[in-house]
């Protein structure tokens, strides 16, 4: 049994974000998990959405995601699956923050808030996949 | 995100609230970019900001680029906790300057 289970889709838009931040820290905050630890969880999410609408989609409000929670007491995991057109995987790159530049944060912030995190084209070039993994404070 | 911006002592006060986000972030970016293009100081109140990502935090990063290619000065002030959290993940809190008033950011420097 998940404390976690959360499955919604979302149309690929950025005014679609909020809502869809306020139904993941909904599902966050009914699991008990402590604000710092939720505002970094839907961080990285919400980080994750705006690469499917900005990239996947390139901006053009078209096409849909869906966003998959599972936790348990130790692990959340948080997996974006979209339809767009396959990524080139091997293009997704962390900067480094020792530049002074306004983009490309968001990718790093991925990476420095979760403890795993994947990128996949799916089976017949069908879309795309990102999962990413954390381990939970302990209580 | 809502925004206000006031005008006191020669600088402009941008006061920001609510979520900064891909879709309301070019707005931020807009208000702070107009007032330096005008030749104001810019001190950006971040105190009502409940959440900011790398779109907003880019804003921010436009705002103090473009501050000191027109030698004016740039700053924030009352950094809520999500705010600074963020700031601190992406290694600029130690960059933007911060203030903790608009008297202190434009006092003359000594």
């Amino acid at each position: 049994m998940f404390k976690i289970d959360f499955q919604q889709m979302y149309p690929a838009r950025a005014e679609d974000l909020a809502k869809m931040r306020a139904d993941i820290r909904g599902a966050l905050k009914a699991a008990g998990i402590e604000k710092d630890e939720m505002d970094a969880i839907v961080l990285a999410i919400s980080e994750g959405c705006m690469n499917v609408i900005q990239h996947a989609y390139h901006g053009l409000d078209e096409g849909m995601y869906e966003v998959t929670i599972r936790a348990d007491d130790w692990n959340i995991e948080a997996i974006i699956a979209d339809n767009a057109p396959a990524i080139d995987v091997n293009q997704i790159h962390s900067r480094s923050v020792d530049e002074l530049r306004p983009g490309g944060l968001g990718v790093y912030f991925i990476h420095q808030i979760m403890d795993e995190v994947k990128y996949k084209v799916l089976p017949n070039r069908q879309g795309n996949l990102l999962s990413m993994k954390k381990s939970l404070a302990k209580v | 995100m809502t925004y206000e911006i006031k005008e006191e002592s020669g600088c402009a006060l941008v006061i920001l609230t609510g979520e900064i986000d891909l879709y309301k972030s070019p707005v931020a970016r807009l208000k702070i970019l107009s007032c330096l293009e005008r030749g104001k100081p810019v001190l950006v109140d971040l105190s009502a900001v409940e959440y900011i990502d790398s779109s907003g935090i880019a804003s921010l990063v436009e705002g103090y680029q473009l501050s000191r290619k027109k030698n004016l000065a740039f700053g924030l002030v009352g950094v809520s906790t999500p705010a600074m959290n963020v700031l601190q993940l992406a290694r600029l809190d130690k960059v933007f300057p911060i203030f903790n008033s608009i008297e202190d950011f434009s006092k003359p420097a000594d």
